[in-house]
């Protein structure tokens, strides 16, 4: 295997079904592709060529004696370095834990090693996840700008083929936008579907494992595996997980899809408009009834948003901000810091309101009889690194993917166009409380109507 | 612009919370204070009505 750029966890799985393709060549391959892009995009923060190696063996001696795990048996993933793994340190991009080996594999790393798939390292992330340091890895698309964040190195690495699939973390849009500044599908699924043990920090209401692949059935695929209860996480619903690849088949007709004000205002581009309501236009087109509706209170999403990312973080930080401060990056110790000082009275505030937002969009889906919501993922394009201003940029970066981080609900990214300068665009679908089926039939259907998927990079210097 | 939160009154609360915040940090989380507080404006003039302040996050929607 040479070329990876058009490989899918489904493609990929079928080869090694059919034994045209073992699992050491396609790891093999992968690494390779490692090698050829990092010194570009720097996507990982460690490859673990070794474990990988023996992995895949296993996992072919597995085959041949007539054992598959599951459709990911054999396929080459990684994950991003705040989830614990046993066998490699966890640092979460931060001095703090430099050298954490973890006692165990968290549940998410665990259930993927359990289907079969090969960790072949872990991704770049911001310091802890907060976003406020600017990491070494680079856009996909053009190495002059952001990557999105914070599970950067995730959306990277699955656009040019150094991992057929990613895991990452999403508190605030943390995978939906790396996957739309890449051009890929990123899911996150309803709170609590994915159990968060063993993921830093181990506390928050934000906060999702979620997917990074290159197509909505890759993510349907590796959601399977991922969804479920787990007794180590009291947030982890116990309810049960349905097919998602069967409920991927149907057309839209008869779809109801709301299109809410807020996401279409005046801090979204032009060029993603033009995009994004081409992109509305073609749900139309599959049968889709679009509904126009304004939520009112998604208008304090970001006040609200940041409160409560920031109270729940300097709280779950205290004890290292007590004993290691000193070894933080400035930013995000400061930014914690700010967490764990904010009034009670503001983030009671901000709990109230977000109980707003979430009673309102439930009596919209109720009254208009909706489906799903369809938005813009981002309200801009990727910019240039060097033009980045955090504490401007994060947040208008955030607007339209932190709404569904406040209501739980689960949501995902496909790419749905580019922009005048080939920079990717995405279109975010949102469902109900447990509607992963239905989000990942709407995007499947979508996705095979156009070809935006399709897309790949040309990493400069790499064949 | 003048920040809403004095170095003296952010050493306070820094205290309260057990952070060990040096001097020269505590004009920048001053300001940073400040900016947020500054931020949430809208959360703070917004008209809430009482319910639920979601303490315990659960995405079902049950009722």
């Amino acid at each position: 295997v040479t070329d990876l750029s058009a490989l899918t966890v489904r493609t990929a799985g079928d080869l090694l079904d059919a034994r045209s393709l073992s699992s050491q060549e396609l790891v093999e391959a992968t690494l390779a592709r490692i090698e050829e892009t990092e010194p570009l995009l720097h996507a990982y923060v460690r490859v673990m060529a070794d474990s990988a190696r023996a992995a895949a063996r296993r996992a072919d001696e597995e085959r041949a004696n007539g054992v598959r795990r599951s459709p990911l048996h054999g396929i080459p993933v990684a994950v991003k370095d705040v989830l614990w793994t046993h066998d490699a340190p966890t640092e979460a991009g931060s001095r703090v834990l430099a050298g954490f080996l973890a006692p165990e594999d968290a549940t998410a790393v665990r259930r993927l090693r359990e289907a079969g798939a090969v960790l072949v390292g872990k991704h770049v992330t911001h310091e802890f996840a907060c976003g406020q340091d600017v990491p070494a890895t680079r856009s996909a698309w053009n190495s002059e700008h952001y990557p999105g964040g914070s599970s950067a190195g995730a959306g990277v690495s699955v656009a040019v083929g150094s991992s057929l699939a990613a895991i990452g973390t999403d508190a605030g849009g943390s995978v939906r936008k790396p996957a739309s500044i890449n051009g890929v599908a990123g899911l996150k699924a309803t709170y609590g579907r994915i159990s968060r043990h063993g993921v830093i920090p181990p506390t928050g209401t934000l906060d999702h494992v979620a997917i990074v692949a290159r197509t909505v059935e890759d993510c349907a695929l590796l959601l399977h595996e991922l969804a479920g209860p787990d007794p180590a996480d009291p947030t982890a619903l116990d309810e049960p997980v349905p097919d998602y690849v069967a409920a991927l088949e149907g057309d839209l007709a008869g779809t109801r899809v709301g299109v809410p004000g807020y996401f279409f205002g005046g801090e979204l581009e032009a060029e993603v408009r033009t995009v994004v309501e081409s992109a509305l236009g073609e749900l139309e087109q599959l049968g889709a009834e679009l509904v126009q509706l304004e939520l009112p209170s998604f208008e304090l999403t970001l006040p609200v948003g940041f409160t409560i990312l920031l109270a729940e973080g300097g709280a779950s930080h205290l004890g290292w901000l007590r004993e290691q401060p000193q070894d933080y990056g400035p930013d995000t110790r400061r930014l914690l810091e700010l967490g764990a000082l904010l009034p009670a009275g503001l983030v009671e505030a901000a709990r109230r309101a977000r109980s707003l937002m979430r009673s309102e969009v439930r009596e919209a889906f109720r009254s208009a009889g909706l489906d799903a919501l369809a938005t813009p993922t981002l309200p801009r394009l990727s910019i240039p690194i060097d033009e980045m201003v955090i504490p401007v940029d994060l947040p208008r970066y955030i607007a339209y993917t932190m709404p569904f981080n406040l209501t739980g609900l689960p949501a995902i990214t496909v790419p749905c166009g580019v922009s005048s300068a080939g920079l990717p665009v995405g279109l975010q679908l949102a469902g109900a409380p447990l509607a992963e089926a239905t989000v990942l039939r709407i995007a499947h259907a979508y996705e095979q109507a156009t070809s935006w998927h399709l897309r790949r990079p040309t990493v400069a210097g790499a064949a | 612009v003048e920040s809403r939160f004095s170095e003296e009154e952010v050493a306070r609360l820094a205290a309260l919370a057990g952070l060990p915040v040096p001097d020269e940090d505590l004009q920048p989380l001053a300001e940073a204070l400040s900016a947020h507080a500054d931020f949430v404006e809208p959360l703070l003039r917004a008209e809430l009505p009482p319910g639920d302040p979601m303490l315990r996050f659960d995405p079902r929607w049950r009722d």
